[in-house]
């Protein structure tokens, strides 16, 4: 047996001592050029001489060969890594080669150095073929030292004949394992402290991504540009060697407190608003997301794609750009199909001319329709967004593009918080919240659940930059819907929930929610049941995008304890209080020059107070004005206006008994839905009945003289000219309530604590068309008066509060009871 | 050596905190934990239908003090944290035989 005497101590130390000067230089320059592909060939260099000298006592006559494997072989040798080495010999000369590479171990290992070796014989590695994760690291094998021939045979005459036949084998591996590994890291690139190397988005998903594009084939659709690409892979090996210099280990986590060290050895200084650290993280989001795009589009389908299930676009011309890509993309979400390569292609491609495209042809119906929550939103909105189509619609979002919140309490960057933010939206309209049924209910319940999606979407634009952000989201998003031709009244109630998105988080957390002035001023300030309910789930959504588990049950109840409460006071609490002495200021500094102040006091004495808080100015000067227009021989006054969701009646009449009854009749006889509406009086005795409701037979849009023979009929049951039961069953147009008892039991509940006047009825039923009149007319058949109604629908439900009265004094509860029968009895 | 547990309302909790740090005293544990007092929670009416909130979400404090300021900072504590109102909370104060710092071993 042949002699294999261990290298002389001195020697080792002198090859130790080359190789770290040499690795010192290399560091060196690394940190003034920041070049990480010049520092890691030096390093693979440096550590090539080493091992080649270290081997070179034990290679004798050409006995194994060394192949530098992963990494190392790739000639990216990074500082810490480990060396990864293949040594392979001939079967026939087993034996002497084992001791031999036994002792060039020892020698290695005496080094300090990390080694990740392998050991086979030419012979078996052929017969056995490599497994995956060798065949992976034998990619970019290379020889460093010794037998290249015995090398080659592996190298150039196996490896690419073993690579063709096992193409589809090896795509599937690497698919599976990519596939875990993003699962360990939850299949997110945001993470506070992310993993360079392993992470979605770090080094490996380059490599994965170039294998499985490699493997894949001609014609696959990938979102970057190479020269991207090539960019983002260069950031995070930057990165990589920052880390391994300032931790002197092979650690590859960009801790939070490392991140802070390393931005200014990166370059990234600290501006006037701007940590240098902020603007690092930035980079590493936006390049992170360009790998992890790449690598995900490389990533093999779960099932085989037949192309007659996807959506298939050749070209989109720049005229109609607009219009073609918000179809596709809503095609996309309705048919549940995904786009082909080839659609991502061309939208990629026509997304520039969009933004031109929609300023001749504004689409806002199409844009609010593409936001309806539904299954498939956040995917949709996130592809829209890879594939510029969004920043193209919304350049404002750009802004905030992989812009960091620095803290340990947000996860995401601000515009993943946003899509996340509708994924949120989106699992609570899919059923998927787990035990969040109650804020489901909400949605279900939201009558332009598109407009929270939208509000969602642009509620934190404003924080591109320093200072409060909500003030510039609300005005950056007001600006962009404009833009896009939105009607007032969405941009109006947009804007309202970008304004207070943060209003229902300082309340629960700030506030006693069990003081009743707090209740008060959030609901003055909310308004409306329709917009508490958006600004509820905007809350929701909000909170819990800011990171896995930050919304808690705890907070949860809260927010829902003040939902409630706010609920109560702006339904219930409608007339508790009336405009006395205290009217707002800014009501009589914006009146019209034609409107008299005192006689405008004395219109507004006794209406609810509320109601003047929550009705925009033009409309109450309006009401004023029919008001003001009422004589003896003209007893009732009428507007019908149209707007976004429907129809607007306004009557005003000197109070009359039946009269809400009276006008939901006729409203039932011509079959429109009346989905809100107040009725009140003022203290002169005015009665001011305010009917929001839609044209669900489309009667007024097919015959427009309809609308004036409703409106004559409306003023003729008025003034008692015509019965509207006669009118209703001579016609035959009564329309029977069509109740549906496998929906729900309606339900009635009475309340008489917040005002010593009224007793507060609530009903709660499924809507139906006719069911006020239905209910109007119980109540007046017991002699009760209707000082005041609001009524509300909520999705499939009406929910209906009604102040009542009989000879001027609350309702008893025998009366109560009978009025609850015969209600539940009419509709039930 | 006290250990003082205080249950308050969540929005008195940043109010407590001020007004302790105003004593020196800053190092405590806040937690959002849930229960009831002797009022047993309250029944809320949502549309017509009663749902009862029996666990009200509270604030637990733990802080750890020297005696003598503990009577100080129980002062402090039900000053801040009063509104009058039912469920304002509750102060429990407790003996701490030893304590010990993990990172380096010792009993402080």
């Amino acid at each position: 047996m042949a002699e294999w005497p261990e290298m002389a101590t001195t020697t080792r130390a002198q090859a130790w001592e080359t190789y770290s000067a040499r690795r010192r230089l290399v560091e060196q320059s690394f940190r003034s050029d920041l070049c990480p592909e010049a520092a890691l060939e030096d390093l693979t260099q440096a550590m090539d001489t080493l091992v080649s000298q270290v081997a070179q006592r034990h290679l004798r006559s050409g006995l194994f060969c060394i192949l530098a494997l992963g990494g190392y072989g790739r000639r990216e040798m990074f500082p810490h890594s480990d060396v990864d080495l293949l040594l392979l010999f001939r079967g026939e000369d087993q034996e002497a080669a084992e001791e031999a590479i036994k002792h060039l171990l020892h020698d290695l290992w005496d080094l300090r150095l990390d080694l990740g070796h392998q050991v086979w014989s030419l012979e078996e590695m052929t017969a056995q073929g490599p497994d995956l994760e060798l065949a992976l690291s034998l990619s970019d094998a290379r020889i460093v030292t010794g037998s290249a021939a015995l090398g080659n045979l592996l190298l150039r005459d196996f490896l690419p004949v073993w690579h063709r036949g096992e193409t589809e084998e090896l795509r599937l591996g690497i698919d599976c394992l990519t596939r875990q590994r993003h699962e360990n890291f939850q299949n997110t690139i945001f993470h506070l402290e992310p993993d360079l190397k392993e992470g979605p988005g770090g080094l490996r998903d380059v490599l994965a991504g170039g294998w499985l594009s490699k493997l894949r084939g001609e014609g696959q659709f990938v979102p970057y540009s190479q020269e991207r690409i090539d960019a983002a892979s260069s950031f995070m090996k930057r990165m990589r060697m920052l880390v391994h210099l300032v931790r002197g280990r092979n650690l590859n986590r960009l801790t939070y407190r490392l991140q802070e060290k390393i931005a200014p050895l990166a370059g990234y200084e600290s501006e006037d608003d701007r940590m240098g650290v902020e603007s690092m993280m930035q980079e590493y989001y936006l390049n992170a997301r360009v790998i992890h795009g790449c690598c995900r589009y490389g990533l093999v389908p779960r099932r085989p794609v037949d192309p007659s299930t996807q959506i298939h676009l050749d070209g989109v011309s720049s005229e109609r750009a607009g219009p073609i890509i918000l179809k596709v993309f809503r095609d996309s979400m309705t048919r549940s199909k995904p786009l082909s390569d080839g659609a991502r292609m061309s939208i990629a491609r026509g997304s520039s001319e969009l933004a031109a495209s929609l300023r001749r042809h504004p689409q806002p119906g199409s844009i609010m329709e593409l936001f309806h929550p539904r299954p498939g939103l956040y995917r949709a909105l996130t592809e829209m967004y890879e594939l510029g189509v969004l920043e193209a619609l919304f350049p404002e979002f750009g802004g905030i593009k992989a812009k960091v919140t620095r803290d340990f309490y947000h996860q995401y960057t601000v515009d993943e918080h946003s899509l996340m933010a509708i994924r949120n939206i989106e699992e609570l309209r899919a059923g998927n919240s787990g035990g969040d049924a109650r804020f489901a209910a909400l949605l279900d319940e939201a009558t332009h659940p598109e407009l929270l999606t939208l509000a969602l979407l642009l509620h934190d634009v404003g924080k591109s930059r320093e200072g409060h952000h909500a003030d510039r989201s609300t005005r950056m998003a007001g600006a962009a819907l404009r833009r896009l031709c939105f009607p007032a009244e969405c941009i109006e109630a947009v804007s309202f929930l970008i304004q207070q998105h943060l209003s229902m988080t300082r309340v629960i957390f700030r506030r006693d929610l069990e003081d009743p002035r707090v209740i008060d001023r959030f609901a003055d300030r909310v308004g409306d049941p329709d917009r508490l309910r958006l600004l509820c789930l905007l809350t929701y959504a909000d909170i819990k995008a800011v990171g896995p588990g930050v919304l808690k049950d705890w907070t949860k109840d809260l927010l829902w304890q003040l939902y409630v409460s706010a609920y109560r006071k702006l339904t219930l609490g409608f007339g508790v209080d009336s405009v006395e002495e205290e009217t707002p200021d800014l009501l009589f500094r914006d009146l019209p020059g034609d409107l008299d102040a005192r006689d405008f006091g004395r219109f507004l004495e006794g209406l609810p107070l509320r109601y003047v808080k929550i009705t925009p100015h033009s409309e109450i000067y309006e009401h004023y004005r029919l008001a003001r227009g009422l004589r003896t021989d003209r007893p009732v006054r009428l507007r019908l206006t149209r707007d976004l969701d429907g129809y607007k009646l306004c009557v005003v009449t000197p109070d009359r008994f039946h009269l809400f009854a009276r006008i939901a009749g006729v409203l039932a006889s011509f079959g429109m839905n009346i989905f809100r509406g107040y009725a009140m009086s003022n203290r002169a005795g005015t009665t001011l009945d305010l009917f929001h409701f839609t044209d669900v037979r489309r009667r007024f849009a097919l015959n427009p003289s309809e609308k004036q023979t409703f409106q004559d009929l409306v003023s003729r049951v008025i003034r008692d000219e015509r019965s509207v039961e006669t009118y209703l069953k001579g016609n035959g147009r009564l329309v029977n309530p069509h109740f549906s008892p496998a929906r729900f039991r309606p339900s009635v509940y009475f309340e008489d604590e917040p005002t010593q006047r009224y007793t507060i009825m609530e009903l709660v039923a499924p809507d139906a068309v006719g069911l006020l009149y239905t209910i109007a007319e119980r109540i007046s058949s017991l002699r009760c008066n209707i000082d005041l109604v609001l009524i509300n629908t909520e999705g499939e439900r009406a929910v209906d509060v009604f102040y009542l009265s009989r000879d001027g004094c609350r309702l008893g509860p025998d009366l109560q009871q009978e009025l609850e029968a015969q209600i539940l009895q009419a509709i039930g | 050596m006290k250990l003082i547990m205080a249950i308050v309302r969540p929005s008195k909790v940043e109010e407590v905190k001020d007004a302790l740090g105003k004593l020196n005293v800053s190092g405590m544990t806040i937690s959002e934990v849930r229960g009831h007092g002797r009022q047993k929670g309250h029944t809320a009416i949502y549309r017509g239908k009663e749902y009862s909130v029996t666990l009200l979400p509270k604030m637990k404090m733990e802080i750890v003090l020297a005696d003598d300021l503990v009577e100080e900072t129980i002062e402090t504590i039900m000053e801040t944290a009063r509104t009058g109102e039912i469920g304002d909370g509750r102060v429990f104060v407790l003996p701490v035989e030893s304590q010990y710092n993990i990172r380096t071993g010792e009993n402080d």
